[in-house]
């Protein structure tokens, strides 16, 4: 029997994200929605980032007054997880905001959202 | 020295159901701009599981990011196009 702790939890979450991501920019039609599972799978690889850098019965990566370093450095949880994952915020926010401009151009070039008719190329 | 884990494990279970829930709402929606704030949601309940594997700053910023800036680009995108998902 697997004892069920926080980050096996958070692993489940993640491979749950990335499945469906993964599922929806495959298989879905729309545009809008291929961006919004895009959205979704990198919620997900996120959540894999920061779910690897746990420590189980750790303490937030504060130093508070009176710790020592040693202690601090034996019970923290990573510190290298979160600032990737701080950067991969930001990086998909504006990723995510030049895929939307795309889906404006090609809606204003084809007159449609659905990706079957944009890749067979019938202009308006 | 408070003991928290008991109390993350809760949010953390309750909070897995609302990821998957609301990821495989936001994409089986018709109207598209019902999907954008479904998925503001469920960003909300990743920054809750943030916050309980100890990571509160990315907590503070996926809060933020994802309910306020994701769902706005997403809705102006909307706006600019069409609402619905055609057949």
């Amino acid at each position: 029997m697997i004892q069920v702790t926080i980050q096996l939890l958070a692993f489940f979450a993640a491979a749950v994200l990335v499945i469906i991501g993964i599922a929806g920019m495959l298989f879905l039609d729309n545009l809008i929605k291929k961006i919004i599972a895009f959205t979704l799978l990198s919620d997900g690889v996120n959540l894999l980032l920061v779910a690897v850098g746990y420590v189980e019965g750790g303490i937030v990566s504060i130093l508070l007054p009176g710790m020592s370093t040693s202690e601090f450095a034996s019970r923290a949880v990573l510190v290298f997880p979160v600032g990737i994952v701080l950067t991969n915020i930001v990086i998909g926010v504006s990723t995510t905001a030049i895929l939307v401009a795309l889906a404006i151009v090609l809606y204003r070039r084809y007159g449609t959202l659905k990706a079957s008719k944009v890749l067979k190329g019938e202009r308006r | 020295m408070i003991e928290l884990s008991a109390s993350f494990m809760v949010v953390a279970y309750v909070m897995v159901i609302g990821i998957t829930i609301g990821a495989v709402a936001a994409l089986l929606q018709k109207d598209l701009l019902r999907a954008a704030f479904i998925s503001g949601a469920e960003c909300i309940a990743l920054a809750f599981f943030f916050q309980a594997l100890l990571a509160p700053d990315i907590g503070l910023t996926q809060a933020i990011v994802g309910t306020v800036l994701l769902p706005g680009i997403i809705i102006l995108g909307i706006f600019k196009t069409r609402r619905t998902e055609e057949e």
